[in-house]
């Protein structure tokens, strides 16, 4: 995982500097905005979707709702944990539509070319060349989300959260909505069904 | 602790979010146990690579398909917005709905009522037209057309109402100026037909009506009309109603019903109060229960 954009994504002080020029009429602001945070929000709406396309209309409608609601938004809570909780309602009922259930249908989300991830415009930041290397690293990454996808909806956004982004407890729970301890076992849950799924890799 | 407690807390261990004396009982358990050593391995593992996760990038014109989408959505708002601005009066979508609504309710039920009104129409309007022509007519003019009239009237009516409603029988009465003796006596008539007082009872609140309205009658109507209400309770019947004039103040029709195994006696009687004129084929002698009859009242010139 890119450290330093982890990091750029918890600068509250920035965030706060840029809502507030956005509440008095920047409309770039929110731009700044978009750029600063859609790489790590669609990543999560991706490995909580598993399906690219879904990814990406979800992590836009995320931003349309945030730009609707930035104007009454107090600052007193990190603008990144009300983004994150905005992308997480979205992608919980993009998972429950009937359009959704109807598409997972239709194409299996372990179809190869719907997790081409080595194609330019998925931006993988790969630093190893080898086409076998490539090979093997893309291979584990399908057998991952895989076995993330087949998680229920709950168990899939804690380790999303706190495994793949990186997030507090604390941030969980804001996120979530749900108690500590909730979180704390349906990530050992998780955890648990995660490793007897990927037993043989790791 | 045992494996499985241990287990259970291996999550919570690795994140380093337990408290220092249960992370001191788990050490010491993973100290001694190897099985559980392996089981910490493992999930160390997985957290690792699920942490080192190749993050997938969003597309490259994110911002520019956000901003295409913010544009859409703006004019389908602008659009419905326009639609309900007309001289810059908003209307939210729900008064609309709620306004039309009410509007095709109103128009329903008003269609319906006058549906009924139609329905109920022929009565109605024939009873009216025939208590104001009799008010206009003279007796040497109107007496023929009188005994026809209310005939007419009756066998429309019988057409267009549900056979369960009992259209009054019409009877033209031609008042003498004298009264004949004998109708003051109580005759065995009388004792024939008892309970007068009780069927009297049935509507007392129309009853009312005439005896506050005599004293601003003639004499002649005012010794008339007790007659005409005795003759009534005699056949067993009930004076329902009276109708006056509204020039003269006096009595123009008497609506009473009128048994009908006691019409016969009851025609009698009435034929000496005056000449007595009935619609042919009024009565049929086939009637049960209680007759409608309505008493039309006219004055003799003579």
């Amino acid at each position: 995982m890119n450290e330093d954009f982890k990091n750029s994504a918890r600068s509250p002080r920035e965030d706060a500097v840029l809502i507030r020029a956005f509440q008095g009429g920047d409309k770039a602001a929110f731009d700044e905005l978009v750029l600063k945070h859609h790489h790590k929000l669609f990543n999560l709406c991706y490995r909580f979707l598993g399906d690219y396309q879904e990814a990406n209309d979800s992590a836009q409608e995320t931003f349309i709702k945030a730009y609707r609601s930035l104007k009454k938004f107090r600052l007193e809570s990190a603008f990144s944990t009300w983004l994150y909780r905005i992308a997480v309602n979205t992608s919980k009922n993009k998972l429950k539509s009937a359009e959704y259930r109807r598409k997972k249908k239709m194409v299996p989300l372990d179809n190869p070319a719907s997790l081409d991830l080595s194609s330019p415009a998925m931006g993988i930041q790969d630093e190893t060349h080898s086409p076998a290397m490539q090979l093997e690293k893309k291979e584990r990454m399908r057998v991952i989300q895989e076995a993330i996808n087949a998680l229920p909806p709950e168990q899939k956004v804690v380790v999303t959260l706190r495994d793949i982004e990186g997030f507090s407890y604390e941030e969980i729970v804001e996120i979530t909505g749900v108690k500590a301890g909730t979180v704390k076992s349906r990530l050992a849950r998780a955890r648990l069904d995660l490793r007897n799924k990927l037993r043989s890799m790791i | 602790m045992n494996c499985s407690e241990i287990k259970e807390l291996l999550s919570e261990y690795v994140d380093g979010v337990l408290d220092v004396k249960t992370k001191a009982l788990v050490d010491e358990h993973l100290s001694t146990c190897k099985d559980c050593r392996q089981e910490l391995a493992s999930l160390k593992t997985l957290v690792n690579e699920l942490g080192s996760l190749e993050s997938v990038a969003p597309p490259r014109d994110f911002l520019k398909e956000l901003h295409e989408r913010m544009e859409r959505r703006s004019w389908f708002s602008k659009i419905l917005r326009s639609l309900f601005v007309p001289m810059r009066l908003k209307i939210p979508l729900e008064f609309a709905g709620a306004a039309a609504m009410a509007i095709l309710v109103f128009s329903l039920l008003h269609v319906q009522q006058d549906h009924y009104r139609m329905a109920e129409a022929p009565v109605g309007l024939k009873q009216e037209v025939v208590a104001e022509k009799g008010a206009l007519d003279s007796l040497g003019k109107g007496l023929k057309d009188e005994a026809s009239k209310p005939q007419r009237t009756y066998k429309t009516a019988t057409a267009e109402q549900p056979p369960e409603q009992k259209e009054p029988i019409e009877l033209v009465l031609v008042m003498k100026r004298a009264l004949p003796p004998e109708t003051h006596a109580p005759g065995a008539a009388m004792e024939a037909a008892p309970a007068p007082k009780e069927k009297m009872g049935r509507s007392p609140a129309k009853r009312e009506a005439a005896p506050s309205a005599q004293p601003e009658m003639d004499q002649r109507d005012d010794d008339f009309l007790p007659q005409l209400t005795r003759v009534v309770e005699l056949a067993g019947g009930t004076v329902v109603s009276i109708e006056y004039a509204k020039a003269s103040n006096r009595p123009e029709s008497i609506h009473a019903e009128i048994p009908a195994e006691q019409f016969t006696a009851f025609y009698s009687r009435l034929q000496e109060l005056g000449e007595l004129k009935i619609a042919p084929g009024s009565v049929t002698g086939n009637e049960q229960g209680d007759l409608p009859v309505r008493i039309r009242l006219l004055s003799s010139s003579r």
